[in-house]
């Protein structure tokens, strides 16, 4: 009996998998046209850039997702569009010390993008970031971490057209994340701080939910 | 009672080394030092009538001297960060507010630092010189409804015993909340 259930199990499974990797196909080989509506999601490699003050600090692999949106509002320039994005967007570092520390900064990201299509199947893009920190798992963050960023992105994403797409990206944060005291080798105080800044590469994938170009113009 | 009515102290990683609380100003009960490149955290907690890595401020008014103890835990063991200080004049609990913004070396015979075993307690060395360096009271502040101090500051000195290791304390940094009946006391 166990054994038929097994089997039974097995086979739903199997199934189950067919059924995922027939609708990948429909949606890579089939749409045609450009989907502007999409799901992101993807991994990111993180890092705060600084002037020497951490030691033994390291990248970390993070995670990204959310969802986008293309219009075209340049009725004489067809390759050139628009894309807004929403994004769950978790940056930090580690730091190995006598073990290791992690720093989580979870922030809720805003990129506002212009894409330029040099082919039918790959775009650069470039653009602003804003983010805005929702949580870390450093207690009281907000008392030592500065609660907003701006960023400048640059990437470039591959076969748009299809159902799903591939995207990478670098964003560079331009505020510092740090306020804090400066304090010397021998305890005196010596100024403030205001340093650490994001930096992120991010690479992913966009399922295309919605076909319709978005025009403003007639 | 006062340790049933306390709050434990509030550990915030410093950002740069977090081996180490945060510098604060609050009153978070906290304390931590790097000592030959291993971490010491003192972080107040209290349970039912007791209190655990409790400071105490200790003066004296004949010899004028005030002993302060930092009591924490380095890696598994009790250890103690003692300061030996003279001719700061605190004669009574609300004279504390007299350390603000006060710098004082520490010259290894008037003024010295120690690190000490918390169960055996300070014995002076054999060259008569202690720990050599500087603890600094950056902020006192007075909280009248409670009836506390607010003691913040950092610390650092170098022990340099000829007939032991050298010890190193660094990155040294102290946020404690004192009350008179608690931490306090007059010999």
């Amino acid at each position: 009996m166990g054994k038929k259930l097994s089997v039974f199990f097995d086979s739903i499974l199997r199934l189950n998998r067919l059924l995922f990797v027939s609708v990948v196909c429909v949606f890579i080989f089939t749409s045609s046209l450009t989907a502007q509506v999409a799901f992101i999601g993807g991994v990111n490699y993180t890092n705060e850039r600084n002037n020497n003050l951490i030691e033994n600090q390291e990248p970390r692999t993070t995670y990204h997702w959310g969802a986008s949106i293309r219009y075209y509002l340049l009725k004489n320039y067809p390759k050139i569009s628009f894309q807004n994005e929403l994004i769950f967007n978790q940056k930090g570092y580690r730091q190995v010390l006598d073990q290791k520390y992690f720093f989580n900064f979870d922030y809720i990201s805003f990129p506002v993008l212009i894409n330029y299509a040099l082919t039918e199947n790959f775009s650069v893009n470039t653009g602003i970031e804003f983010s805005k920190l929702l949580s870390s798992n450093i207690k009281r963050y907000t008392e030592t971490y500065n609660d907003f960023d701006i960023g400048l992105v640059l990437g470039f994403s591959c076969f748009e057209k299809k159902g799903i797409s591939f995207y990478s990206r670098i964003t560079y944060g331009l505020l510092p994340l740090l306020d804090y005291y400066a304090i010397d080798k021998v305890g005196n105080f010596t100024g403030e701080i205001h340093d650490l800044k994001n930096i992120c590469l991010s690479v992913g994938i966009k399922i295309n939910i919605c076909n319709e170009k978005i025009r403003f113009y007639k | 009672m006062l340790g049933l009515l306390s709050c434990d102290g509030l550990y915030i990683p410093d950002p740069i080394d977090p081996r180490i609380p945060k510098y604060t100003e609050n009153g978070s009960d906290v304390a931590g030092a790097i000592i030959n490149n291993i971490c010491w955290t003192s972080v107040e907690r209290f349970g039912f009538l007791t209190a655990k890595d409790k400071p105490y401020f200790i003066s004296s008014a004949l010899t004028d001297s005030l002993v302060i103890q930092f009591n924490g835990i380095m890696g598994y063991e009790n250890t103690t960060i003692e300061f030996h200080l003279k001719g700061l004049n605190i004669r009574k609990f609300d004279d504390l507010i007299l350390l603000k913004n006060k710098k004082i070396q520490l010259d290894g015979v008037m003024n010295f630092g120690v690190v000490t075993d918390s169960y055996l307690g300070f014995s002076p060395n054999a060259s008569g010189m202690e720990g050599v360096g500087q603890i600094y009271f950056r902020n006192v502040t007075f909280d009248n409804s409670s009836g506390t101090h607010i003691l913040s500051g950092t610390f650092v000195f170098t022990e340099t015993d000829s007939s032991s290791p050298i010890t190193e304390v660094s990155y040294g940094r102290f946020d404690y909340s004192l009350s008179e009946n608690s931490n306090f006391r007059i010999e």
